[in-house]
């Protein structure tokens, strides 16, 4: 099928001047949404240098590789979280998937002694297979995404506790713990995971029909359905990849951890959900970007660390992430009120 | 109320309204002067009306006539740029809603204003919530039954009061809104297309209802086209057009024609488009097409290149009817093929792979996506094409952005830039080219120019034309009908969701074709 507009009219000037090559234009592509997170990079380029000042030992290589690690766990889940919140939606369930499949994982490779791998793609699949069936209620039976997501973390962490007697199976495997311990050319292995993912994910976001409907789907349900988008598989899409991410998160703190372990996980959503939203995302749906969230997981983790090396109590420290998200609202709010009034003068000036 | 008598009142009317029969001398409500402009256009300008306590008056006019602007201005959600309202002889000012209900004119929009979930009692006493005005966190669910109970007998309607306002049908919802305006003491009460909404057979209880408020000498403004129930309902009518006020008579001296020639100034612009590009070739054919009592067996074939026009007042089904071509309404029965081939969508997806594209009512809720951009949007109907090797080609898109931006004139500052913040026309333009993009056969419009500037309207026409030309066919829906016969080779008058009578332009006049809608047969 060629241009169907550009048909109809007499040739269209396909060759507009402003066009570029591909990679030139995904490197627009991400100054473009860089030039979007301008106060969060700068936040986040003070708190590192005050950081730097202040904290002893923070500008360490041993400390900034911790911190890396650290962040990636969780971090993972935020890029499929941040198309789930641009999409008009939420889930709460990742916290307890993360134990569920760790727990799962256990169970499989020391009760069942079933191969690594094997365990590993089966938690995978359910993950995945969970989180579509969620999504489908969602979007066929139109029940809230809070409410099924909601259910779901109930019997996760539920399950986690029955499967397991609530106790760490020990999953003794050199290589396995890798995954989550090791070293690649120097940086911890589950950053470069973290990496990885950000990079499919923001790929997901910028370059496939998924990711623009997503946006679309988030932005005005009604419109995108009229337009001839799948809203029902987008939403089921959706949840599936959160909760294969969560699969993935709970596969790697499981081999950190050394152990099959029901009760990790705890909080984690709220954790991801907080970076996605200080990463500039509408929980209102239609605005969320992969750079933003990438932004936000190393300023909640950077910041978390630097309270631990400064000594701040750990119950302050939830305070201040309370107060940060709080404040990034705020901010947003404020600007994209700004944004509507200046938009509707120019529409009553034309 | 047997059902039988609730099929027959609208021949006999309970209180025959002959003119002047329950219209005291004394005016409730006058109106001097009223003038209001939106950016250098009137939209109403220096109207006076007076109206007696236990009148019913049907406002009249065309789209643009100024009716709403009335109706906003009479219920304080508008000021008026100069002019007095009086209410009893003394002026009254309604910067706000509440004030005038609190003075004693309450209006019933189209879209009631109930909460579904709460009881009939609680809706009638929304925010007042105590009967006797007391101010008191605690509520008396009795008392408030009592009230509510006591109101709806004033209608002579029997609705328990604890039934959840959601589980009503619109009429007594509809009901349940009047019998709120009532309870704030209206003197009068504005009506704004009560009977758009409602079944045939709900009909007569509510003109019945307002003869009976009229007969309590409430004051009624009665906005309404459908000559089948404005001489059962009305005592008089008001004709509006261009902002001015043409005319008001007693209801026996108005009859259909006189009304439309009133409304249109006798000189109607009934400009025809010159040749048509219709071909021979039936693309779409629709047979005893139903939706429910919304759509009811409707039949007709459009050919390609061919403009089909859909006539009809609010209500009678003509939106219904192109949502249930798009797959939106479940079809209840008929058939329809599209080349020949069997069409039954179960949704837009299918549809618009099929070739059948729809220009939805409204832009903002169901055309574009606001917040994206405008080559985003022009390409959301057509994702697949705009794919290369798995991923979205940037290239691609931004070709057939380009393209459309360029076909269809738009405006805008970048391809870049939310489709949010250009102008009406651009944004209705936008929405024509991600049709497009997706390369229909057929192409339903509904309201096309709605919200749209005049330049802006005749480049629509022009493409309409132009799309025509290479084949396209489109069923247009528009409550303008100057608009149909601009545009349409032939145009199809609905009335109760059903087919009153179709023919071409050249055979019919823009008067018969109002008065067939008006007259309209439910």
């Amino acid at each position: 099928m060629s241009t169907a507009l550009s048909d109809v009219t007499s040739p269209a000037p396909a060759g507009d001047g402003r066009r570029r090559p591909t990679t030139a234009g995904a490197w627009t592509a991400i100054s473009r949404s860089t030039a979007e997170h301008v106060g969060l990079l700068g936040g986040l380029t003070v708190l590192f240098v005050l950081l730097t000042l202040w904290a002893p030992n923070f500008l360490t290589q041993s400390n900034l590789l911790d911190v890396a690690r650290q962040l990636s766990f969780t971090g993972i889940i935020a890029f499929g979280m941040t198309l789930v919140i641009a999409s008009g939606e939420i889930d709460i369930s990742v916290g307890s998937a993360i134990a569920f499949n760790s727990a799962l994982f256990g169970v499989l490779v020391v009760e069942r002694s079933w191969p690594l791998w094997l365990a590993a793609l089966a938690v995978c699949a359910l993950g995945t297979l969970v989180g579509a069936g969620a999504g489908l209620v969602r979007a066929v039976l139109n029940v809230p995404s809070f409410i099924v997501t909601l259910a779901l973390f109930s019997a996760f962490s539920g399950l986690a506790l029955l499967i397991t007697d609530s106790v760490p199976l020990p999953i003794t495997s050199e290589d396995f713990a890798r995954w989550g311990n090791g070293l690649l050319l120097g940086i911890p292995i589950p950053a470069l995971v973290f990496i990885v993912v950000f990079a499919v994910f923001f790929v997901i976001a910028k370059r496939t029909t998924f990711g623009r409907s997503v946006y679309a789907v988030g932005g005005n349900p009604e419109a995108a359905r009229l337009s001839g988008i799948p809203v029902t598989r987008v939403r089921a899409t959706l949840f599936a990849t959160t909760g294969l991410l969560a699969a993935l998160s709970g596969l790697l703190q499981t081999a950190q951890l050394g152990a099959g372990n029901p009760t990790i996980g705890t909080g984690v959503e709220f954790a991801v959900i907080t970076a996605v939203i200080i990463g500039g995302a509408d929980l209102y749906g239609g605005r969320g970007s992969m750079v933003g969230t990438l932004l936000g997981v190393v300023f909640i983790a950077v910041l978390n660390n630097g309270m631990v090396l400064l000594g701040v109590n750990s119950y302050a420290q939830n305070v201040a992430n309370g107060a940060i998200v709080l404040v990034t609202v705020l901010i947003s709010t404020l600007r994209s009120s700004g944004r509507r009034s200046r938009r509707a003068k120019t529409a009553t000036a034309s | 109320m047997s059902r039988e008598e609730r099929f027959r009142p609208m021949s006999i009317p309970p209180s025959p309204p002959e003119a002047g029969s329950n219209v005291r001398t004394s005016a409730r409500l006058c109106v001097r002067g009223l003038t209001k402009s939106y950016s250098g256009v009137h939209a109403l300008r220096d109207v006076d009306l007076d109206l007696a306590p236990g009148e019913v008056r049907a406002l009249l006019g065309k789209n643009g006539a100024g009716k709403s602007t009335l109706v906003k201005m009479l219920s304080g959600a508008v000021s008026p740029d100069s002019g007095r309202i009086y209410l009893d002889g003394a002026q009254v000012e309604l910067p706000n809603p509440a004030a005038a209900r609190d003075r004693g004119i309450a209006t019933v929009h189209q879209e009631l204003s109930l909460v579904p979930g709460l009881s009939v009692a609680e809706n009638l006493l929304l925010g007042r919530w105590h009967p006797d005005g007391v101010r008191s966190p605690l509520i008396k669910p009795a008392e408030m039954r009592a009230y509510a109970a006591e109101h709806l007998g004033r209608l002579g309607v029997s609705i328990d009061p604890s039934t959840p306002v959601g589980a009503l049908s619109i009429a007594r919802q509809q009901t349940v809104e009047i019998a709120r305006a009532l309870s704030y003491g209206t003197k009068v009460l504005i009506l704004d297309e009560p009977t758009s909404s409602l079944p045939a057979d709900e009909v007569p209880p509510l003109l019945q209802l307002v003869r009976r408020v009229a007969a309590d000498g409430l004051t009624v403004i009665y906005v309404s086209h459908r000559m089948d129930e404005i001489p059962v309902v009305a005592d008089s009518v008001t004709v509006l057009r261009d902002g001015r006020h043409i005319d008001t008579r007693p209801i026996g001296t108005a009859d259909t024609a006189q009304v439309i020639d009133l409304m249109t100034g006798g000189a109607l612009r009934d400009d025809r488009r010159a040749g048509s590009s219709a071909s021979g070739r039936v693309v779409m054919s629709v047979s005893g097409m139903s939706s429910g009592d919304r759509v009811r067996d409707v039949s007709f074939d459009l050919c390609e290149g061919e403009v089909l026009g859909i006539a009809g007042l609010l209500g009678s089904g003509r939106s219904e009817l192109l949502r249930c071509l798009y797959g939106l309404e479940p079809r209840t029965g008929g058939s329809v093929t599209l080349d020949g081939r069997p069409f039954a969508p179960r949704g837009p997806r299918q549809a618009l792979r099929a070739g059948v594209g729809l220009v939805p009512e409204d832009r903002k809720r169901e055309g574009l996506v606001m917040g994206m951009s405008v080559s985003a949007n022009l390409v959301m109907s057509c994702l697949s094409a705009v794919r290369s090797r798995g991923l979205l080609s940037g290239r691609r898109e931004r070709e057939l952005a380009v393209a459309g931006r360029d076909r269809l004139a738009i405006k805008m500052p970048s391809l870049h830039d939310a489709v949010g913040g250009l102008s009406g026309g651009n944004q209705q333009k936008v929405v024509f080219g991600r049709l497009l993009n997706a390369r229909p056969r057929v192409l339903l419009l509904d309201e096309p120019t709605r919200g749209v500037d005049v330049a802006a309207k005749d480049q629509i026409y022009r493409l309409i034309r132009d799309l025509a030309a290479t084949g396209v066919g489109f069923v247009v829906v528009s409550s303008e009908l100057e608009e149909l016969f601009l545009l349409c080779d032939r145009l199809l008058v609905l009335g109760g969701g059903r087919v009153l009578a179709q023919d071409t332009v050249e055979n019919t006049s823009l008067s018969s074709v109002m008065a067939m809608a008006m007259e309209g047969g439910r």
